[in-house]
């Protein structure tokens, strides 16, 4: 019975041995918790897409060079369906498989974009229809739209994409601008738009 | 930082903007806000009227979305591929702002040229105007590489070689007029261009039919009739 009495020295020895133990799970769990944070902080700032590690679809199905011929000319007609072009870049990149294309239009703030505004139409949404409405858009088989709207620093806030068709569905008054909300496919840069709505905050606040 | 954090300072703040004079920037936020909403990426709470992020938010926060149809991811990711060639669209308009500067700035638009070709080594469009500018420049080589390089980045592809030609064939038709042309050089005999030029319209004597062809074959007479009479070999 005495053998199973553990010495004062031997319970100091187990105590210190237990707290050994909390401070390495303790640590552990600080640094699975660092690396989640890391991985979610790497991804949120889209690390991955800047570093070209993600599967690119557009390298995949869109051809590496655009028709800028032909960006020019859907431009003047955008522009003649009444887009303000100062600080746009169009340019259609045509699909590898089916002699199909994308328009893809560049709003660039920081070189003077402004949107038409004071027609019927939301003057974003109203900006897919003149690019896609027009015989030029017909002409270069384009199917789908795609708008990204770059912020005066330089950010990519939105890229939106919608097919030609409901672009023009829309114009034509046979869809909702809610229904065309739906139709539209796109990335949206959270970060930036963070920023930009602190921004906005501060000069309100001044 | 948290995407629920993130979205919590964003909505009041879209909220409280949206009082006020609409921007660009404002206009563009208000169809993010409604596109989010509308995708289901954000709620609305019916009792406090307030937005909220959904579950759905963080696949968008963390850029790992797809449609699950690769020719609409496709069209949605050009957006970033055409903002990198407008930049460099940009640098290659510059330079050869530089080189109708009278002295021309012959170093000012190489170097812009490099970069644009440097970020994007296989587009045929920099390859071709880096060859421009190497011809007015004298330097037939340097064209030369440029110009098949170009040729090669076409992988055979006859919609690109179609446009690959018709911007040489509108350069060199440009070039005539003095349009392009760096102003010291102007009315310095160049057979590498003129040679370029014959080249070009032969391509799309080729390629094209009808009255198009019509117009490169008339094009493709002067340019032979430049050669002759500027005595290039």
């Amino acid at each position: 019975m005495a053998d199973a009495t553990p010495t004062p020295q031997a319970k100091k020895a187990k105590k210190k041995g237990g707290c050994r133990g909390c401070l390495k799970w303790f640590g552990i769990v600080l640094l699975v918790l660092l690396i989640l944070i890391g991985i979610l902080a790497v991804l949120f700032f889209r690390v991955p897409q800047r570093l070209g590690l993600f599967p690119n679809a557009a390298a995949r199905h869109l051809a590496y060079t655009p028709d800028r011929a032909g960006g020019e000319a859907l431009l003047a007609e955008a522009r003649a369906n009444g887009l303000s072009t100062q600080g746009v870049q169009l340019y259609v990149m045509p699909y590898n498989e089916n002699g199909g294309s994308v328009a893809v239009a560049v709003f660039d703030s920081r070189d003077g974009f402004a949107f038409s505004q004071g027609g019927k139409l939301n003057p974003v949404a109203a900006a897919f229809t003149q690019i896609a409405g027009g015989a030029k858009a017909e002409e270069l088989k384009i199917e789908r739209v795609t708008v990204m709207y770059v912020s005066k620093k330089g950010k990519d806030l939105m890229t939106l994409s919608a097919p030609r068709a409901q672009a023009l569905q829309f114009a034509n008054g046979g869809m909702t601008e809610k229904q065309f909300m739906a139709a539209l496919d796109g990335d949206i840069n959270l970060p930036a738009v963070l920023d930009e709505q602190i921004d906005s905050f501060n000069r309100m606040m001044q | 930082m948290k995407l629920s954090r993130a979205l919590a300072i964003v909505l009041p703040l879209m909220l409280l903007t949206a009082a006020c004079e609409k921007t660009d920037t404002d206009l563009v936020m208000d169809f993010v806000n409604s596109w989010l909403e509308e995708r289901g990426v954000m709620e609305k709470d019916p009792k406090t009227g307030q937005y909220g992020p959904t579950l759905k938010a963080i696949p968008v926060a963390l850029g790992v979305t797809g449609t699950g149809d690769e020719r609409v991811d496709a069209a949605v990711q050009a957006g970033q591929a055409v903002k990198d060639i407008a930049e460099n669209d940009k640098l290659v308009r510059n330079a050869e702002g530089d080189l109708r500067k009278d002295p021309p700035d012959r170093d000012g638009a190489k170097e812009k040229m490099d970069k644009a070709v440097n970020a994007r080594p296989g587009d045929w469009y920099y390859r071709n105007h880096r060859g421009f500018m190497h011809l007015e420049n004298n330097n037939d080589a340097a064209a030369k590489q440029d110009l098949a390089a170009g040729v090669a980045g076409c992988g055979g592809n006859q919609v690109c070689l179609g446009a690959l030609y018709r911007d040489r064939a509108n350069w060199y038709s440009g070039m005539q007029i003095g349009a392009f042309m760096a102003a010291d050089t102007r009315t310095r005999t160049n057979c590498g261009i003129h040679k370029m030029g014959v080249e070009s319209y032969q391509a799309l004597v080729v390629i094209t039919s009808g009255k198009e062809r019509e117009t490169y074959a008339s094009g493709l007479q002067t340019a032979q009739l430049n050669l002759k009479n500027n005595e290039c070999t």
